[in-house]
């Protein structure tokens, strides 16, 4: 049986629009999960995976928000209104808009590659039930991936546009590669009091403290780094979902 | 600031219409996935090109066919007939009913599509889109690899001259393309019918490396004042410079706005 599509909305203030779309699972939900999305290309390039993977938790009982960052997607915004400071304040909105849906139901936040920076800043801010951090990367090391891809795949350029001002082929502010490349959120991930699930390789996984870690099957990590798109099979998506659905923090 | 609204398509599909920010315009758009890219498009080009249009008065949609992005489910009818589908929802609810459609890679093979099969599309768009012309390809690729070390010559002339398939017989088999030959019927009968066209090749691709190729694709309709042809062979297949991205979407507002005035 095929996955059912999310229902899209609309969400925030007129002036800071942000496009979500909301996993509804067929019956009362047992649970809720907010997915920080990953940055830049990884974001295109995983778009499907996490719509697929949302579908399957829903099918499991658990209601999934996913949403654009401002300046993003199909949010408002022009891609250099795209900061880490807004992406954070972005994840805070989505996520009331997500309890609103639950109501007092236990609530985990999902955190996907750099999208682990506003995953644990909203955690530290709101005290989810859980946090799952998804082949997360620090600022800095970050920074780096992107900057070395930029040089591996710098295409022609007219002139009229300084390559500095872009990050991964997207125009960016001045600050945010600094702002990004200070950023210590697995340090600050330590700190938290929510149990934390890491998904993973489990090669080069940083050492953050985890009470367990999942490793990710090859199709469902790959993508990262990829220019091109690839197809997610279903059967993968399907079991991870099964095993963060019965979570016992989601009990 | 540009105005989106969600536009359900069915239980399973929904799109963003980007409503016109100036006096609304006859003509709306309708831009197709890039390949299995969901619709905001490769470095958000689809988001920023409706914003784009819509500021000068075109309503814009967007929306993910089946089996990429947000919906979920596999087609269970043909996708010329989903995009019809979409055409009529989308000209219920802004009142135009012409329409121009296409977009990059697949989404000009099915904007080329939908266009031959409803009247409604007066205008399309083609960012690599079909493209055959092997003889001029060859020269193309021997043009480039004369400018290489003598050394890796005869690699080349192995490569073009062997059994090896050709990129463009590749793209063939990998595209959703007309069977060769039916092309220049096809452009004569949407010329006829007073279609515009715009077609834009990038040096991203491995199929087409020379102008010519669109000429001897299309023959002689393809010189038309009714088509636009820009080669840019130094952007991307992706657009991910910026610089061609902002150019890109400069050309394709000015081409919209020339040809589609009312």
């Amino acid at each position: 049986m095929s996955l059912a599509s999310p229902r899209p909305l609309m969400i925030g203030p007129q002036d800071r629009r942000l496009f979500a779309a909301l996993h509804i699972p067929p019956a009362n939900p047992l649970a809720g999960v907010l997915v920080c999305a990953p940055f830049f290309h990884e974001y295109i390039v995983s778009y499907r995976l996490f719509a697929l993977l949302g579908a399957a938790l829903a099918e499991q009982g658990v209601a999934v928000l996913r949403f654009d960052y401002y300046g993003t997607g199909d949010s408002g915004g022009v891609d250099t209104d795209f900061s880490l400071a807004g992406a954070c304040a972005d994840a805070a909105r989505a996520l009331k808009v997500l309890r609103e849906q639950v109501e007092r139901l236990p609530l985990a936040i999902l955190g996907v590659r750099a999208g682990v920076l506003p995953a644990i800043r909203t955690s530290a801010a709101c005290d989810p039930r859980t946090l799952w951090l998804w082949q997360p990367v620090d600022g800095a090391e970050y920074i780096s991936e992107l900057q070395q891809r930029d040089t591996a795949v710098q295409p022609q350029s007219t002139g009229d546009v300084d390559p500095a001002e872009t990050l991964d082929g997207f125009p960016c502010n001045a600050k945010l590669a600094h702002e990004l490349r200070e950023e210590r959120s697995l340090d600050l991930a330590r700190g938290l009091r929510v149990p934390i699930t890491l998904l993973d390789s489990g090669i080069g996984v940083p050492r953050i403290l985890c009470a367990r870690r999942i490793n990710l099957a090859s199709s469902l990590r790959d993508w990262v780094g990829q220019m091109d798109l690839q197809r997610f099979p279903g059967g993968p998506v399907r079991e991870l979902a099964r095993n963060l659905a019965n979570l016992p923090e989601l009990r | 600031m540009s105005v989106e609204e969600i536009l359900e398509l069915g239980p399973q599909s929904f799109g963003l219409l980007t409503r016109a920010t100036s006096d609304t315009r006859a003509t709306a758009i309708m831009l197709l996935n890039a390949g299995n890219v969901h619709r905001s498009g490769p470095f958000r080009l689809a988001t920023r090109l409706a914003r784009a249009l819509a500021a000068a008065g075109y309503p814009v949609f967007r929306f993910d066919l089946p089996n990429i992005g947000d919906t979920l489910p596999v087609a269970d009818r043909p996708l010329t007939q989903v995009t019809q589908e979409v055409l009529d929802r989308v000209q219920h609810r802004t009142g135009c009913s012409r329409f121009v459609v296409g977009g990059l890679c697949s989404g000009a093979d099915r904007g080329w599509q939908l266009a031959l099969k409803d009247p409604r599309v007066t205008g399309v768009v083609l960012l690599d889109g079909l493209a055959r012309g092997a003889g001029w390809l060859r020269l193309a690729r021997l043009g480039r690899a004369a400018r290489k070390p003598p050394a890796a010559w005869l690699g080349t002339l192995r490569r073009q001259f062997g059994r090896a398939k050709s990129p463009l017989r590749i793209t063939e088999s990998l595209r959703d393309w007309p069977a060769p030959g039916t092309e220049r019927a096809q452009i004569k009968e949407l010329l006829a019918r007073g279609t515009k066209i715009f077609a834009l090749f990038t040096g991203g691709t491995s199929y087409f490396l020379h102008p010519r190729q669109f000429f001897a694709t299309f023959g002689e309709p393809a010189r038309d004042r009714a088509v636009k042809f820009e080669h840019w062979p130094e952007s991307d297949h992706l657009f991910r410079s910026e610089s061609y991205r902002q150019r890109l979407i400069v050309t394709i507002k000015a081409w919209v706005e020339s040809q589609f005035p009312e």
